[in-house]
């Protein structure tokens, strides 16, 4: 809980401690359950990484990371993705 | 309003609505430009705890147009980033702020500044430059004038503010949303009742504004301070914008939001009203999403505007010139998308080339009219420095959109026709908020307290 006292209200008070506290936003690290056969097992960029599949049966598919954005026509990758989400 | 809550999609995200934009030659700094752009709309001055602020996650940018073709060849960018220095208070301010240093102000923004120039070439011109807290009531910000002085940072002969301002833009909501009453004139409307005296919506209403001043040149094709108003390089075409990365992932408790991608544009604004009464609805989240230079997609809107279709309606028998002028509206394509080319208004122009474009467009070889002698109406009323040459934070723009509309300045490219009796007095009879005389111009934002 924040402690307040009368004397940090009014004009004049002495300086009231407050830590600097700078909100960081700490990435997400992906992880993989195994390993797929194309992967050469280089280590994989720090940070997340967003798949937009916009329409897996063209495979249209991009890739943010960070600000950057890579577009890619991959029919294969697209339907592996749609089809993890398939009920 | 001018750009408030204009669009679907944008009025669900007031950060990064653009509201106003105003640009003119520096009245008090002769050779140097102010352009001011203003976001996050109609803030009641005591909505707290968590008071207004800028987005973390928008990139708010400034864009200069000086080669004819409507893009961007320099580009003011702004970043802000939030500081909250006790995370164990619910309070914005631990005690009284005296200053932007104080630790009293516990929840702090910052910004850096970036000028790229067309190609790419980016330069950061300032990191951190403190912003002032909102202004929450004379126990918490005393001293508000002061704590606003402190975050007026000079950088080289470049100077910047962005915090919170009362909003300037002036006009009768209430009204004119009620089927376009005025209600000076709402004895002539069709739905009649008497006539009244018209109302400031905004009158007490804050916004968030970056404000900059820089040296004329700094804005010009050839980097050189105009001085010919007749010279199409003394022109320069000014619009704002507001863009967000393209996704936002909430991942639950214990982690901050994540946003990836590139950034996508979701609010552009140049010329006053234009999103706002111009476009259609279903054309206004593109809009918002488009390139000036793209904007004879959206020519009908211009050509054939649906106020000035709608006047002879509400107002029957006042607009009769008006109904009966069915040409194409060039007059308001050369007021709002092209600027008045030379040979129009005698000794003036503010033309950008043949690409329509809503641009605010500003001459910048023509003198800053004194405050005392600056005419609200701009152009209209003789000041060849107000709206539409630029905008300044005393231009009624209302009336004077609402005047061209109704056919005022048709016989400057056709002289056959003869404006309405009224549409001079056409006026919604807001009166303007206080503004002041040196920048950022815009007033101390109203105080939190006081309003209740």
């Amino acid at each position: 809980m924040a402690e307040h006292t009368r004397r940090a209200f009014i004009r004049g008070a002495g300086v009231t401690a407050a830590a600097a506290t700078v909100a960081v936003m700490v990435p997400g690290v992906a992880t993989a359950a195994s390993q797929s056969p194309s992967d050469d097992g280089s280590p994989a960029p720090d940070g997340s990484v967003v798949a937009f599949v916009k329409d897996a049966k063209a495979g249209s598919i991009t890739v943010m990371r960070g600000e950057r954005e890579v577009h890619i026509t991959d029919k294969a990758l697209a339907r592996k993705l749609a089809k993890l989400t398939q009920l | 309003m001018s750009s408030h809550r204009e669009a679907p999609e944008i009025s669900k995200d007031p950060v990064a609505d653009s509201s106003d934009l105003y640009a003119f030659v520096s009245p008090d700094k002769p050779g140097y430009a102010t352009i001011i752009a203003n976001y996050v709309p109609l803030q009641a001055p005591d909505g707290g705890p968590n008071f207004f602020e800028f987005g973390d996650d928008v990139l708010y940018e400034i864009h200069i147009s000086n080669r004819g073709d409507a893009q961007a060849d320099i580009t003011y960018g702004f970043r802000f980033h939030t500081v909250v220095f006790n995370k164990k208070t619910f309070l914005y301010n631990t005690g009284q702020i005296t200053s932007v240093f104080d630790p009293h102000f516990n929840r702090r923004q910052y910004y850096s500044v970036t000028r790229t120039t067309r190609g790419g070439n980016t330069v950061q011109l300032g990191a951190n430059l403190e912003v002032p807290p909102c202004n929450i009531g004379p126990r918490s910000t005393p001293n508000y004038e002061h704590l606003a002085a402190q975050c007026v940072h000079g950088i080289g002969n470049r100077t910047f503010f962005a915090g919170q301002r009362a909003d300037a833009f002036h006009v009768d909501l209430g009204a004119v949303f009620d089927l376009l009453d005025l209600r000076p004139f709402q004895n002539l409307h069709l739905i009649p009742t008497a006539a009244a005296t018209g109302v400031n919506s905004l009158a007490n209403l804050n916004v968030h504004s970056i404000a900059m001043r820089v040296p004329l040149s700094d804005l010009t094709v050839d980097g050189k301070t105009p001085t010919d108003p007749a010279s199409l390089k003394s022109v320069v075409g000014i619009w704002t914008t507001a863009s967000r990365q393209r996704t936002h992932v909430y991942e639950g408790p214990g982690a901050s939001a994540q946003n990836l991608g590139g950034w996508e544009q979701v609010s552009r604004l140049g010329n006053p009203l234009i999103n706002e009464v111009v476009i259609p609805m279903g054309s206004k989240d593109d809009w918002n999403h488009s390139k000036p230079s793209n904007d004879s997609d959206y020519a009908a809107s211009f050509l054939h505007p649906e106020v000035a279709g709608l006047l002879p309606v509400l107002y029957p028998g006042v607009f009769k010139n008006l109904a009966a002028y069915t040409k194409p509206r060039a007059d308001l394509v050369a007021i709002l998308g092209t600027g008045i080319p030379s040979g129009v208004v005698p000794g003036f122009q503010n033309y950008t080339g043949k690409v329509v474009a809503d641009m605010l467009r500003l001459n910048l070889a023509i003198p800053a009219t004194p405050f005392a002698k600056a005419s609200p109406a701009g152009l209209a009323g003789g000041d060849p420095a107000g709206f539409p040459n630029g905008r300044r934070v005393t231009d009624d723009v209302v009336t004077i959109e609402l005047r061209a509309i109704a056919g005022l300045l048709i016989p400057l490219v056709d002289k056959s026709f003869t404006p309405d009796a009224a549409t001079s007095a056409v006026d919604d009879g807001s009166t303007a908020t206080p503004t002041q005389q040196v920048f950022p111009y815009l007033n101390t934002p109203h105080d939190g307290y006081s309003a209740a």
